[in-house]
């Protein structure tokens, strides 16, 4: 069916405008791809059903791509998804090559996109039922192959970069403890009860700090110092996809596997392939430097995971991330019962899904294109009008998250921290992974160790387990440990 | 202001005096977090971790100190003047907001930031009202978020 | 570079006086209500059940009082920061508290100093009982072969719902006190809710979980999960095979409940106005349909009885946490 039902006007129409709708709202810092969902639903409702599903799957995905966007040209992530755009494809852009790295970006989210969606319809179920097997533990060592990856985003500098992971976990401590309910660092602040949310932080510490460091440089933001507009060949952009095409595999399946992890989404899925495709790189110090490599992999790996969170979604109902929360609890109002049963019971329905994910892919590149037209025309306004309107759109963002105050300054005091801990050289990415990454190591570790009655032998002997620490060991000690062999034998 | 040695000298600790007093006084707050009575006996606590990061801010920061001691690692000095006014700007921008409304702070600070960076003050101002309109339509229009009001009453 | 200077001065001192000057307060008798727009706070998340009956109320109030209403999801700190932002409020019946369950227990537990009195109620939308859900090829029949295999071997049986002195937990300990078992019996493993917890269980890692039933709506229907026994004086409508724990002999009641509060001092006639409106909302046909295919329980009970009813859930959550040792 789908097919001839999807391809009309009135679906066609509210489907296209909702993803220049997730453009504008992943482009802006502050509004995540949950709020795109959110604020798309009440709308959905009032179409039909087909409709209303495209309009809430077409926006999630685009929301992912979007946040790339200012991550590329403005080093400040759109959505917590982008941050790893802020290394290479910013690299890219200031040596005036943004519009191609965001090209190459738009088609590796839309193939990324593609193949999550091929693994829902083809390996579901399979995935599903691995993804029940991560406990506690195993989520532990997830967040610790994540962290470690501060090291290979230090650029050289890895006590530095080790020392802003410890600050950020520190920072992710404030707040009431979600084990115990113990108020941590609180100094009794109802406001510091809830957390300092990692967004005004991610804001602050790249966005304004970039602010700073501009205007602190008069000579970058003086009127004249427009660059020539860029011109970008396709046939560029397909060949380097093409010869980059084993690091776009590898991003995808790392991508859609986090993604359906339920306790791990689209911004561990980017970093974790990142740090898989830099390990395993020929080329491993142009990373940072604006490697394509770099900006290839994470991009593909978050998109796949927009269609990882479906898996454990559809054929658990458990969603995988808020957005397929907020989709889970539109299907259960059309009485769509999620669970095994649901690719036999409504099958139709389930078609409908991997339709829409299929053409979300290749409507993505006509609203990308149209968001990185959009965005490379406000970049050739004079740069001094553009640090000025970026303060303004990373107060009002991180305002608008909780429609309070407190963000604003939490985002302000991100913007001097990491404009002081830039000047000394200490690498900014750490922190943000130990922001995204600390609670979830510390609150498993713990849950582990209760459940587990102590027992540390479970910690390394489950097999999943046992497969993250070889992996983490394999990744850390491989290369040194080959180039030794490789001069002893020279 | 690149000219004295004292400030040169703690330029260069600075880095280390910050991870090292920061990693102290989680440390000591960390030992102050209170317990819990149902706490389970084989849960580290909710003071573990905290004191754990602490710990390690404090001899990181430690080994910065010794490396800036031998090597005396230098930073160019900087325009701290610009930096002082744009941070004291944008402090004033937020703290007037809420009473004064999104609307009329904007304008106030973008015209001036504008301008201080070195454009036409009508340019600037015109820009202003511009970003204001734009920051309008997409939050208090489409996104919906609720901007402060303030004295004027405006919509927004 | 003059001008430049003169003319931040300028700014400075203009967003000085312009701050000094106190915004105009409009006069609230109550009789232009509502004046502006409204905002319901959302303690919890977008897109979980709390957030989901916000905006059902939200859509309605609009179209019922003409104005624009948003909701603002405030989370964080077990709910503490939505609570207290709603408290703290301008009392002028423009913002509103979609309150929850964790409104009884919190300041029992040490998290916040808010209670029920900080507010002026203005209806309960929605009471779900607490539940015991097991896999559906659990040993255990009934929930008093749960007991058993608890006597068995005190402290094996793994439970999950919430944090560590959540809410899901001070129901299975007032449970367990009532079944005659000590607290510590079960194991209690943290989680951040049910939606995890119900990860846990479904992978096999623990052995049951104790939530609502229509927080697990979806694995009861499709068959992975079952209910063992709700907490509830009579067995809980759409999920009708599922016994309560008073038919096997325990005395226990646990509710989770969500309502509409506004802050102290609200003027009472704004008050009034509000809780007519709302009455009309949740009594509708509309909103029935709503909450029957969210699953949750429909339950309102207007001012006087929404404040007899938090006084009473007040002292039996103290009750229990004093008898499970949680007091800070």
């Amino acid at each position: 069916m789908a097919l001839t039902e999807l391809l009309t006007l009135e679906v066609l129409i509210p489907w296209l405008l909702s993803m220049i709708f997730g453009i504008f709202v992943g482009a802006t810092p502050g509004l995540t791809a949950t709020m795109a969902v959110a604020l798309i639903v009440p709308i959905s409702f009032n179409l039909p059903a087909n409709a209303g599903l495209a309009m809430i799957i077409g926006v999630s995905f685009t929301a992912i791509f979007a946040g790339d966007i200012p991550a590329t040209y403005l080093r400040i992530p759109g959505t917590p998804a982008s941050a790893s755009a802020t290394l290479d494809g910013h690299a890219l852009a200031q040596q005036n090559r943004g519009r191609f790295a965001l090209i190459l970006n738009l088609w590796c989210s839309a193939l990324g996109g593609l193949l999550g969606v091929a693994a829902l319809i083809f390996i579901a179920p399979q995935l599903a039922t691995f993804a029940l097997k991560f406990s506690n533990f195993e989520y532990f060592w997830l967040a610790i192959f994540g962290l470690s990856l501060s090291a290979v985003v230090s650029a050289g500098h890895t006590v530095k970069a080790l020392l802003a992971a410890a600050l950020g976990i520190l920072i992710s401590t404030i707040g009431i403890d979600t084990s115990v309910g113990t108020p941590r660092f609180t100094f009794d602040s109802v406001a510091l009860t809830g957390g300092i949310q990692f967004i005004p932080v991610m804001i602050g510490l790249f966005g304004l700090s970039e602010v700073f460091r501009n205007v602190l440089r008069k000579s970058d933001v003086s009127p004249d110092a427009a660059r020539p507009a860029e011109k970008v060949s396709m046939l560029e952009v397909w060949s380097t996809m093409w010869k980059r095409k084993s690091t776009i595999a590898k991003g995808a399946v790392t991508g859609t596997v986090v993604g359906a992890l339920p306790g791990a989404g689209a911004d561990i899925a980017a970093w974790a392939s990142y740090g898989i495709a830099q390990r395993t790189s020929k080329e491993p110090d142009t990373f940072g430097k604006g490697a394509l490599d770099g900006v290839v992999a994470p991009t593909s790996a978050n998109n796949a995971a927009v269609g990882g969170a479906w898996i454990p979604a559809l054929v658990f109902g458990i969603p995988g991330d808020a957005v397929t929360a907020i989709v889970l609890g539109a299907l259960m109002m059309h009485h769509i019962t999620p669970g095994p049963e649901i690719f036999t019971h409504h099958a139709d329905a389930v078609h409908s899904i991997f339709t829409i994910g299929l053409i979300t892919q290749v409507l993505l590149l006509l609203a990308g294109y149209a968001g990185i037209r959009a965005f490379g025309a406000i970049m050739r306004c004079p740069r001094h009008l553009i640090m000025t309107g970026v303060v303004i759109f990373s107060i009002v963002g991180a305002y608008s998250l909780q429609n309070r105050f407190f963000d604003v300054w939490i985002m302000l005091g991100a913007g001097l921290l990491g404009f002081f801990l830039d000047r000394h050289g200490v690498p900014l990415p750490p922190l943000i992974l130990g922001l995204i990454l600390g609670p979830l190591a510390e609150k498993k570790l713990r849950a582990g160790l209760i459940s587990s009655q102590g027992n540390l032998t479970d910690m390394f002997t489950q097999p999943i387990c046992a497969a993250l620490v070889s992996m983490l060991v394999v990744i850390f000690l491989g290369p040194p440990l080959w180039k030794i062999w490789k001069s002893s034998k020279a | 202001m690149s000219g004295s040695p004292l400030l040169d000298k703690l330029r260069a600790y600075s880095l280390s005096g910050f991870f090292v007093s920061l990693g102290i006084t989680a440390i000591i707050l960390a030992l102050r977090i209170p317990k819990t009575g149902f706490q389970s006996e084989y849960d580290p606590g909710p003071a573990a971790v905290p004191a754990l990061m602490g710990l390690s801010l404090t001899l990181g920061g430690l080994y910065q100190g010794l490396l800036a001691w031998r090597h005396s690692e230098t930073t160019s000095p900087l325009h701290l003047k610009a930096f002082w006014i744009l941070a004291g700007g944008l402090v004033a921008y937020a703290v007037a907001m809420p009473s004064v409304g999104f609307a009329l702070s904007t304008v106030t600070l973008v015209t001036w930031m504008a301008t201080w960076l070195g454009s036409r003050w009508w340019m600037s101002l015109l820009f202003a009202l511009g970003i204001v309109l734009l920051v309008q339509i997409l939050f208090g229009q489409l996104f919906k978020v609720p901007l402060p009001q303030g004295v004027l009453g405006l919509p927004f | 570079m003059a001008m430049s200077k003169a003319l931040a001065l300028f700014s400075f001192l203009q967003l000085c006086w312009l701050t000094a000057c106190a915004p105009p307060q409009t006069a609230s008798d109550g009789s232009d209500f509502p004046n502006r727009n409204l905002t319901i706070i959302c303690p919890w998340a977008a897109g979980g059940g709390t957030d989901r009956v916000s905006r059902f109320f939200a859509d309605q109030l609009e179209q019922a009082l003409g104005k624009p209403t948003i909701v603002t999801n405030r989370t964080g700190g077990g709910g503490a920061v939505g609570h207290s932002a709603g408290a703290t409020a301008k009392p002028d019946g423009h913002t509103l508290l979609m309150g929850t369950f964790e409104l009884s227990t919190m300041h029992g537990m040490g998290i916040s100093h808010l209670t029920h009195e900080d507010y002026e109620p203005l209806l309960q939308v929605n009471a779900d009982a607490a539940a015991i859900i097991v896999r559906s090829d659990s040993p255990w029949a009934s929930v008093g072969d749960l007991i058993e295999a608890i006597k068995a071997a005190p402290g094996q049986v793994k439970m999950s719902g919430t944090a560590t002195g959540g809410a899901w937990d001070l129901a299975r300990a007032g449970f367990q006190l009532a079944a005659g078992l000590d607290v510590k019996d079960v194991l209690w493993v943290p989680t951040e809710g049910s939606a995890p917890s119900i990860v846990e269980l479904l992978g096999g890692h623990i052995d049951a979980v104790c939530c609502s039933l229509a927080e697990a709506a979806s694995q009861i229907e499709s068959g992975q999960l079952r209910g063992l026994a709700v907490m509830a004086e009579d067995r809980v409508s759409g999920f009708d095979g599922v016994p309560t724990v008073k038919e096997a002999g325990i005395d226990w009641v646990a509710m989770g409940w969500r309502g509409l509060l506004v802050a102290k001092d609200t003027p009472a006639p704004i008050v009034t106005t509000l809780r007519e409106t709302l009455q009309t909302i949740a009594e509708s046909d509309a909103y029935l349909t709503f909450m029957k295919q969210n699953r949750f329980g429909h339950e309102v009970k207007v001012g006087e009885a929404f404040s007899d009813f938090l006084a009473a859930q007040d002292a039996q959550w103290q009750k229990v946490i004093a008898a499970a040792g949680y007091a800070k």
